[in-house]
């Protein structure tokens, strides 16, 4: 018999061996009898000579290879026959480790899907990104400093000079709307998203494609034919999946293209934003209808990607490229400031450049931590709750070891007693996690759900070993506790043994220092967003509504756009409640941002070299519209159309750092370096500051300038996306009313969203108030837990020390010296628990300074309050055990024994 | 019984166990029966190291065992050996010659 089959067919092995020693007793009586022996006396020698008919087996079944598994089904049988036993005990224990448990599944789902998972491409680890920021692009110019966009030169000098990579690709850094049209039947060309690559983009990946082929560096020649590879989604919404597609033509943006191939489906982009048509770089002057950038040294637009060679750090290929970076910029006679200010930041590639990744790493990281802290805190309660069990089960073990189980054996069968518990709970907590997938998502992402993710088998892992350790952490010390005193002793049943500060209140201690680390944070991070929402904006936010408009896609040409916005503002004034409308490029706190280099007409160019101002395209009356005052000269108004001077509102920090105290009315500047005549802007008025961008950082130097001067030639965006109204009363009132006037004016303009201006900005402030609300939430979490653990604990030492007890007062202590007794073993608890958690929570909280603001992380206010809330709470929960021992009869106690 | 005697040197029980039953089909009793009178009484092996011993051996691969009748038409489990228990048999036996012949050697050269 296998010895495998053994485990399943458990009765029949038994039954053999069993057959199989009394044969041999048998035969051996038989012989004796042969040999002359009196039946019984035959019998009596061959057993003797036998031994035990059990022992044997014993001995036989622990030579069996799988004696550990089958000893190990016998102690989870019996396990389970515990837990049934005492199903109070195991709800409790099972409903709290699966919380635990469940809330640590779903956030390392969360984790798994978005900081974990790699790019399914080749060796992703290999591949390293020129960098992996997917904020602070520009579209115009470029900012100085941690330079993360290329120009054609540049690509092309690394390539030449690659000593620490095996190659390195290029990539559009945004994604332009693409015309495309498949066939003639099509009345209007249809939007697409495209990225323009090189030639080795797939190849370098290891790409294979889902369909017909990938690029090669064959179809990124300017004189190549043009071809174009799409992306999976695409092909399937377009296509329907149809290998046909492949050698069709398509026309984009006028020139016809042909289709090639399909990338494979796993492949999102880089950035993760599913372009949905792929071209080659080489087509970027017909694509964009602007001249060639293959030799601008000015024009930045691409993104690089490199692999590694084999045995080259990230710290050397680091160092190389921005050797070679400084190199180009000499060559273009660039200043020494400019270049000694200018670096690289290499990254590795194998997540791509992800904008949820950058987004929601700080807060999951946090939230990480936090819910491990929980789950510790769930075991310290769970073995609190083992060890008062244990107590009840002081005679069983004593039993069990005085009739000879080794106390190996013992511990062996209760820490798989834990470990079921925490099996069961693990189980619970993967269908917990499911839900609390769905709501830790929402809670951190906000209303745009960006994060998907799902129990796959790395989190399955994951939990099964979280879930094993979880058990063998809260089972150890009650195991070794429970199996501790010698049986003769355990046996009588009475607890005249000294009462030592104990377990139990190791684990209370424990607990109340995680709690201080836990509200520390919620309280840090509550205060931070409460001074957030106190900070000035500078505009009406409560009153503003936003609509989000799309010129482009409904076809409007830059000829007819000016006389679409007045026709918006008109209709938009005309609704009753609204006091005034404006167009703009984006609203505050939209989450895009264009800036540009630029310089002022009369000054050297050095005084504002590297200088960015962020930009914004305003309609007439934009700053009375949003509330925004007017310090110096005038608003944007409706003179300021095509024809006229160009002109622009400048703010208050623009103003004062590149104007030096001088009035910049009527002052000129240009939108590129060094200041340019044909271009120039004239300054008409200076703006109040107002936070654009980020409740935290200082208000970058801004610029209004007037939509309506805007020519489709000057500007990258060009048309204004979003009509702003400013509203008497409840701007949600008249939501509805705005989107109905508005699609009068044009039914092609599509209405994307109508929201109030206060919403967006409290959008922004989302991580911190989810970081708020978790941290508060899961510290109240922790305070109960601690509350119901010093209740417990304390209960269970009173309830013990009832003869000790009642020996003092029979021999004359007042019912205050009890009280103080029992009050004074809780604030000893307490005081322990406080001075182990404030140095961990100072350490913690300094890992968090950056999320935090308006507070340091070492604020006496919240540790003071922190720890007389712990105070408060642990007295009030040691009150009931306090109040018991007072009311000890010293007759009924010492009658007890 | 000579507790001595009866202590096997560690992994002796194997071999001689399977040098029994590679004599052919045999069951437990038989096997001990053996081994006391092949030895002349030197051996006299335990049920209790026995039993664990065979079906350690058969655990292994190294034996097989079938239930068959006996001569007095009883049913009792046999015992024989397996291709790899032969060859397990074989290197256990080189390994003891040498061990014998060294230690007889320094027995010899030591007097």
């Amino acid at each position: 018999m296998k010895w495998w089959t053994r485990l399943v067919h458990k009765t029949r092995a038994n039954e053999q061996l069993d057959s199989e020693l009394r044969f041999h007793l048998e035969q051996q009586i038989a012989d004796y009898i042969s040999s002359g022996l009196s039946p019984d006396e035959a019998r009596r020698r061959a057993r003797l000579e036998f031994g035990g008919l059990d022992q044997v087996k014993e001995r036989v079944q622990a030579a069996h290879r799988g004696y550990f598994i089958e000893t190990l089904l016998q102690d989870v049988r019996y396990g389970l026959r515990m837990l049934r036993k005492s199903p109070g005990f195991t709800a409790v224990a099972v409903i709290t480790l699966a919380l635990g448990i469940g809330a640590n599944t779903a956030i390392f789902s969360l984790i798994d899907a978005v900081l974990l998972r790699t790019l399914s491409v080749a060796r992703p680890h290999e591949l390293i990104l020129f960098s992996d920021s997917p904020a602070g692009r520009s579209d115009s110019g470029i900012e100085r400093g941690h330079q993360m966009v290329f120009s054609n030169l540049e690509y092309k000098y690394f390539i030449d000079h690659s000593e620490s990579f095996s190659g390195l690709a290029a990539f559009q850094s945004h994604s332009p709307n693409l015309k495309v049209v498949f066939s003639r039947a099509q009345k209007r060309p249809a939007l697409a998203l495209g990225r323009m690559v090189s030639g080795n983009f797939f190849s370098l990946l290891g790409l294979q494609p889902a369909a017909g082929r990938l690029f090669s560096p064959d179809d990124d020649r300017v004189a190549a034919p043009p071809t174009a590879v799409l992306n999976y989604a695409y092909w399937s919404r377009e296509f329907d999946d149809d290998p046909s597609a492949i050698g069709k033509r398509a026309e984009i943006n006028g020139t016809v293209f042909t289709i090639i191939g399909v990338a494979p489906r796993k492949f999102p982009g880089i950035k993760y934003d599913h372009p949905d048509i792929w071209l080659p770089i080489a087509f970027q002057p017909r694509m964009m209808t602007e001249p060639s950038y293959a030799e601008d040294p000015h024009e930045y637009w691409l993104d690089i990607l490199g692999r590694l060679k084999p045995g080259v750090t990230l710290r050397q290929a680091q160092i190389v490229v921005n050797a070679q970076l400084r190199q180009i910029l000499a060559e273009q006679r660039e200043t020494p400031k400019e270049i000694a200010g200018t670096y690289v930041q290499l990254a590795p590639g194998a997540w791509g450049i992800s904008f949820v990744r950058s987004a929601y790493e700080q807060i999951l990281r946090l939230l990480g931590a936090i819910i491990g802290f929980v789950l510790l805190i769930v075991c310290a309660n769970v073995a609190n709750l083992l060890l008062s069990r244990s107590a009840a089960r002081e005679q069983e073990f004593a039993i069990r070891l005085a009739i000879g189980a080794s106390r190996a054996r013992l511990i062996r069968q209760l820490l798989t007693e834990s470990v079921l518990l925490a099996a069961v709970g693990g189980a619970l907590g993967i269908l917990a996690a499911h839900w609390g997938i769905k709501i830790f998502a929402a809670l951190i992402t906000g209303v745009h759900g960006r994060i998907s993710a799902s129990v796959n088998e790395c989190v399955l892992l994951f939990t099964i070993a979280v879930s094993i350790l979880a058990g063998l952490l809260f089972g150890i010390i009650p195991s070794l506790r429970a199996t501790e005193v010698d049986p003769a002793r355990r046996a009588g049943g009475s607890p005249h043994g000294k009462l030592r500060f104990g377990f139990a209140n190791g684990l209370v201690t424990f607990q109340i220092a995680a709690s201080v680390v836990l509200l520390v944070g919620a309280g840090l991070f509550v205060r931070t967003l409460r001074n957030l929402a106190n900070e000035q904006l500078g505009f009406d936010e409560d009153h503003i509504l936003v609509a989000r408009i799309n010129v482009e896609a409904a076809g409007y040409s830059a000829a007819q756009v000016p006389a679409l916005y007045q026709s918006l503002i008109d209709r938009a004034e005309a609704i009753p409640g609204v006091v005034g409308a404006t167009v703009a490029l984006d609203e505050p706190f939209s989450g895009s941002t264009w800036s540009s280099n630029f310089s002022i007409e009369g000054e050297p160019p050095a005084s504002s070299a590297g200088a960015m101002v962020r930009r914004e395209l305003v309609g007439p009356d934009y700053f009375q519209t949003e509330g925004i005052p007017i310090l110096l000269g005038r608003d944007i108004g409706p003179q300021d159309r095509s024809g006229s001077p160009p002109v622009a509102v400048i703010n208050e920090t623009m103003a004062r750092k590149f104007f030096h105290g001088v009035n910049p009315i009527g002052k000129r500047f240009s939108l590129d370096a060094p200041f340019h005549p044909d271009r120039a802007i004239t300054v008409v008025g200076v703006a109040a500051d107002a936070r654009y961008y980020s409740l935290r950082d200082a208000v970058p130097p801004m610029e209004f300038s007037a939509a309506l001067q805007i020519s489709t030639k000057d500007a990258h965006p060009g048309f204004a996306r979003t009509v702003e109204l400013r509203v008497r009363g409840n701007p949600v009132a008249v939501a509805s009313q705005v989107r109905a006037a508005l699609a009068e004016v044009s039914r092609s303009l599509r209405l994307t969203h109508v929201e109030v201006l206060k919403d967006e900005v409290s959008e922004s402030m989302w991580q911190n108030r989810s970081a708020a609300e978790f941290s508060s939430g899961f510290g109240l979490l922790a305070l109960v837990l601690a509350c119901i653990g010093v209740y417990g604990t304390m209960a269970y030492r009173v309830s013990r020390r009832t003869h000790e007890i009642g020996i003092r007062l029979a021999l004359g202590a007042t019912r205050s010296n009890v009280l103080r007794l029992v009050v004074k073993e809780c604030l000893i608890v307490v005081g322990i628990g406080l001075c182990l958690g404030v140095p961990v929570a100072l350490a913690s909280t300094k890992m968090i300074a950056s999320q935090l603001f308006g507070v340091r992380p070492t604020d006496p206010a919240t540790f003071a309050g922190v720890a007389l809330l712990l105070a408060v709470v642990a007295l009030l929960a040691c009150y009931i055990p306090a109040r018991r021992a007072m009311r000890v009869d010293p007759i009924v106690a010492l009658r007890h024994e | 019984m000579n507790e001595d005697k009866s202590e096997f040197l560690k992994g002796t029980l194997d071999m001689l166990i399977l040098k029994v039953v590679a004599l052919g089909p045999i069951h437990g009793y038989a096997i001990s029966q053996r081994i006391r009178q092949i030895s002349r009484e030197f051996f006299q092996v335990q049920q209790g190291s026995l039993y664990p011993a065979l079906h350690r051996l058969e655990d292994r691969g190294w034996l097989r065992a079938d239930w068959k009748d006996t001569d007095t038409g009883r049913e009792a489990k046999f015992y024989s050996l397996t291709a790899k228990g032969r060859k397990q048999l074989e290197a256990e036996m080189r390994t003891w010659e040498k061990l014998s012949d060294a230690v007889a050697l320094i027995l010899r050269t030591a007097e």
